[in-house]
């Protein structure tokens, strides 16, 4: 083969290393073949690494997780790779790889389990705080509705120190934040644990526009309007740029289908579907789903039969010649996708809480959440 | 009750504003320039007729004396009030943003300028005599970096202006070299309007004799090209290809941007030599143009805009923003105008600095019309400009991503079909933009699975004929989740194509990892395999064109075939630069292994020879 592929490899890999899109996973996935084509071992790993990172931020992490594998087995069954390479860093991606294990309902928890323990004794090995692994234990007790767990993993994980092995300061804080909100059901404390992330003084890709996209909802149940609809203005963009965000997307459906918002919510519905639509990410694309049901469900309420969308034509619902989708059609189709996948989970979990969202939904649905403008 | 204050530990603000505000003790010449040029601005406001000077003496080390230097000015000049202000006022606050404020003023400036000399002296000595009080006598400060110090008034006469002395404390002996002061005043000063003599006994030189090109006046655009381009090796010590003079209104810009000559990639920083009010900011300034700029690397001077407390950048403010969108559109005129007068030169520019081009020509409808032409794509018909792709076709069509291009390219060429790549950054997007600035022209995304469904079916009897190779196909290649399909195209030395898209790639790649992965993981890609790859098939396409292929069709042996589908499977993948798992490697041996048998069967076997 010829010598030049090693330019060709460079050239591709710089015009879209640190770009997170699907363009960019496709030339990355292109460049870790022709690698491997080449037994080029250097740039396997390299490409691989960068697949890794722009995957997980374009919501694929599934080709995050296979190319994630492939990294370790090549260092564990060649160990003198673990000099060459970066383990540390190794290390420190895995977090979001076990992580995002818990989102596809076809992983079993023994399987879980197992990545865990397995995550659990490579940062042993490398001498490493196992803060980041108690992090990921207390959200496997979270899925899996394990509330004794829940308690257990978060004051262990309080008091283990902090090696740089750790998620970053912002997203730290914002994990803290979670727990006041979803399992210690306080708001107060919550907001005032946000505060460092709210006025700008932590933040990184992620936060604080998935800490705004939570609080958001919190407020509105607790009927906190203006504040709810201030964190709502200030996270709209972060939930409706790229394919890593539609989780965070489908609770600005919810919270802007209750608040009667409904041209607002569409514009994020058409910006988002097709991320959500390709995506494999299957706890990520439900949570998009309850919204778009909950929007779609509002507008048949008010009576609305059809509704004029921009899409990519592959869209599992058809619509006619002017881009007039039938709203019942498409209420149908998000409420059985959002029903077969809580059942998944559910069966999975073990758990009945996927369905009772589904359920509660439908009772806020019938609240009224005006805004005060 | 009593009132406390907090007693400032003078040595520790010296450590901060050495330490963690300046970039290193040099700047105390910097510092020192400033203060002598805004005295001499403040001494032009009572006398406008007045001819500033700066003065700086070195004194070189002798017996157990430490070497020193000597700044002078004939700037405005302090009275003993002023003095004892300027040393009040700092520390009056921590924050940072309170200190660039002081920093606006000059006595606040003039303290904090000063105070950097601790970097690198143990004792500051100054004399000065204020313009604005004739009769006020002259005043000396002795300051200690302990923060204390002794002021004294002086009977002796002494002209206005301020003179600093300076010892080098130990171990900063380097600062107080002439030919190291030279280089940080020239580094510094050269664009300072007001002369600067540096002595040392009977040597003495003017530091800033040179002006920069864009003061000058020129007879001829040869003469201007050749001084600019001269100025910009000389400064930065690399060759350029052209320079684009700059001059705005918003922030008082003036100075020069120069093209460089080698290839700019994407994301990366060019860094600027940027001046505010003559003095020298930063040789790193990143901030000043738009991010799509990467092409040029600039020397300006600044009259308006508004550094930070270290005076080594720029704050991100409004005015820097405006500036930057007029030098970025500056740059854009230039190269709009270089389409018209000097398309060469553009073409050499658009080569070096693609990616620059195609980002900036991706966002902007107008550069886009002016040289959308110029940007070149890959096509089956090897690296075209658009413009010329445009001319050769009335369709423009592409492929999306690098791996369908490659899979398609040999079909397409041997057909004369032009079909481009756009599977690099900003390929789509200009894509789009021409369809934006050109309505009329029409763009077609191709996807190379589908390539296959428009080449030439077989007849009815050809396809009879071909049936058990397919079925053999199949039946072998499930394995491998490849279908097979036959058809009729050129080039005819071509025997199959294999054509796969994004998820039957994902879908190999995880079946490839599995192999290696230990258990666990294994269990897991196993789940994900069943779960989303499993349906998902590539294609072999056989062309009945092919003489192999057609001798084939005609075999009836199935393990024959079986063996040939095998081979054929692997050299499709080998072609596409596609991997090969363990089990399609041992393909390839037993393949090979089978034919180097039979032929040496052949050979040991003399009735058989054809």
């Amino acid at each position: 083969m010829s010598s030049d592929y090693r330019q060709q490899l460079e050239e591709m890999y710089d015009s879209v290393v640190g770009e997170y899109s699907d363009r960019a996973v496709a030339v990355l996935e292109e460049v870790v073949r022709m690698a491997d084509v080449h037994q080029d071992v250097e740039w396997s790993f390299y490409a691989r690494e960068a697949l890794v990172q722009s995957a997980t931020y374009s919501g694929h992490g599934d080709k995050a997780l296979v190319a994630f594998s492939w990294i370790l087995a090549q260092i564990d069954k060649n160990p003198e790779y673990e000099d060459e390479f970066e383990m540390d860093h190794l290390l420190w991606v895995y977090k979001w790889i076990a992580d995002s294990l818990l989102g596809f309902s076809h992983i079993s928890k023994a399987q879980i389990l197992a990545i865990v323990e397995d995550m659990d004794r490579r940062y042993r090995k490398q001498g490493l705080s196992l803060r980041a692994v108690e992090n990921i234990r207390y959200k496997v007790a979270c899925e899996f509705a394990e509330e004794e767990n829940v308690q257990k993993h978060f004051s262990r994980w309080e008091t283990l120190p902090k090696d740089g092995s750790q998620d970053c300061l912002a997203c730290e804080t914002n994990f803290v934040v979670n727990h006041y909100l979803f399992r210690e059901k306080n708001l107060e404390q919550a907001l005032l644990i946000a505060r460092p992330l709210l006025e700008g003084e932590q933040s990184c890709h992620s936060v604080p526009g998935r800490t705004q996209s939570n609080l958001m909802l919190a407020l509105l149940k607790a009927g906190r309007m203006d504040e709810a609809d201030q964190m709502q203005r200030k996270s709209e963009g972060y939930a409706s740029h790229n394919g890593d965000r539609i989780h965070s997307a489908g609770k600005h459906l919810q919270f802007l289908a209750l608040t009667d918002q409904l041209s607002r919510a569409l514009r994020i519905f058409e910006k988002m579907v097709a991320f959500a639509i390709t995506s494999r990410e299957e706890r990520n694309r439900h949570m998009f789903f309850r919204g778009a049901r909950l929007l779609f469900m509002k507008l048949m309420d008010q009576g609305h039969r059809t509704v004029k969308l921009r899409l990519a034509t592959d869209f599992p619902v058809a619509c006619d010649e002017q881009n007039q989708y039938p709203v019942p059609e498409l209420v149908d189709w998000f409420t059985h996708e959002a029903e077969r996948v809580a059942h998944l989970f559910d069966a999975r979990n073990e758990t009945v809480s996927y369905g009772e969202e589904l359920i509660e939904d439908l009772a806020l649905l019938k609240e009224s959440y005006p805004l005060s403008t | 009750m009593q009132k406390y204050q907090f007693q400032i530990h003078l040595g520790g603000i010296i450590d901060l504003l050495s330490h963690h505000l300046y970039s290193g003790p040099q700047v105390f010449i910097r510092e020192l320039m400033q203060n002598g040029v805004d005295a001499i601005q403040g001494r032009k406001l009572i006398d406008e007729e007045h001819q500033g000077r700066l003065d700086i003496q070195v004194v070189k080390a002798t017996g157990n004396q430490q070497p020193s230097l000597v700044f002078e000015d004939n700037g405005i000049g302090l009275t003993e009030e002023e003095v004892h202000r300027f040393l009040a006022t700092i520390g009056e606050s921590s924050k940072r943003a309170d200190l660039a404020k002081q920093r606006n003023d000059f006595i606040g400036q003039f303290g904090i300028g000063l105070l950097s000399c601790f970097m690198i002296a143990d004792e500051i000595l100054m004399i000065t005599k204020s313009a604005r009080q004739g009769d006020h006598p002259a005043v000396e400060w002795r300051g200690k970096s302990d923060g204390t110090y002794e002021v004294r008034l002086l009977e002796t006469h002494v002209s206005p202006g301020t003179r600093v002395y300076l010892r080098a404390s130990q171990g900063m002996e380097n600062y107080f070299d002439i030919e190291q002061v030279g280089k940080l005043v020239h580094h510094f000063g050269n664009l300072l309007p007001i002369p600067i003599d540096l002595s040392e006994g009977d040597r003495r030189k003017q530091i800033n004799d040179r002006r920069p090109p864009w003061e000058g006046v020129y007879y001829s655009s040869d003469e201007e090209r050749r001084s600019y381009l001269e100025y910009g090796r000389e400064l930065f010590d690399q060759q350029f290809i052209d320079y684009i003079p700059l001059r705005t209104e918003t922030g008082g810009i003036t100075g020069v941007a120069y093209v460089l000559s080698q290839a700019t990639r994407p994301k990366m920083k060019s860094r600027h030599r940027v001046h505010l009010k003559g003095m020298l900011l930063s040789d790193q300034v990143e901030n000043l143009l738009p991010d799509w700029a990467v092409f040029v690397r600039c020397v300006v001077n600044a009259e308006q805009l508004r550094p930070v407390a270290s005076r080594e950048g720029f704050y991100e403010n409004e005015e820097l923003e405006a500036t930057r969108t007029v030098l970025g559109e500056t740059l854009r005129n230039y190269l709009k105008g270089l389409a018209d007068q000097a398309p060469q030169r553009l073409q050499e520019i658009i080569n070096l600095h693609h990616m620059a081009i195609c980002s900036l020509a991706s966002e902007d409808k107008e550069c886009f019309r002016v040289f959308g032409d110029f940007i070149y794509f890959e096509t089956t018909l090897g690296r075209l400009t658009l413009g010329e792709c445009r001319q050769r076709n009335g369709i423009l069509r592409y492929v999306s991503t690098v791996d369908e291009f490659r899979q398609i390219a040999q079909i397409a060429a041997s057909q004369g079909l032009c079909i481009l790549n756009a599977g690099y950054v900003y390929n789509q997007e200009l894509l789009s933009m021409l369809k934006q600035v050109d309505p009329d022209v029409q763009v077609d995304k191709l996807d190379a699975a589908s390539l296959t469904n428009h080449l030439e079916d077989l007849t009815l009897d050809e396809r009879e004929g071909a049936f058990l190779l397919l079925r053999t196909a199949d039946l072998t290649l499930h394995p491998y989740r490849v279908a097979s399909d036959i058809k009729k195209f050129e080039p005819a030395s071509l025997p199959t194509i294999y054509t796969s898209n994004e998820q039957a790639n994902f879908a190999r790649q995880t079946r490839l990892t599995k192999d290696i992965v230990d258990d666990t993981w294994g269990g897991i890609l196993n789940s994900f395999e069943n779960e989303f790859t499993n349906s998902q098939y590539a294609g072999l396409c056989f062309n009945l064109k092919n003489p192999l292929i057609k001798r084939l069709t005609k075999v009836e042996e199935t393990s024959v075939l079986k063996q040939a589908i095998e081979m054929l499977y692997v050299q499709a993948l080998l072609m596409g630069h596609h991997p090969l798992s363990d089990k399609e490697m041992a393909l390839l041996n037993q393949g090979l292994l089978g034919m180097i048998e039979s032929v040496v069967e052949k050979k040991e076997d003399p009735n058989n020879e054809v």
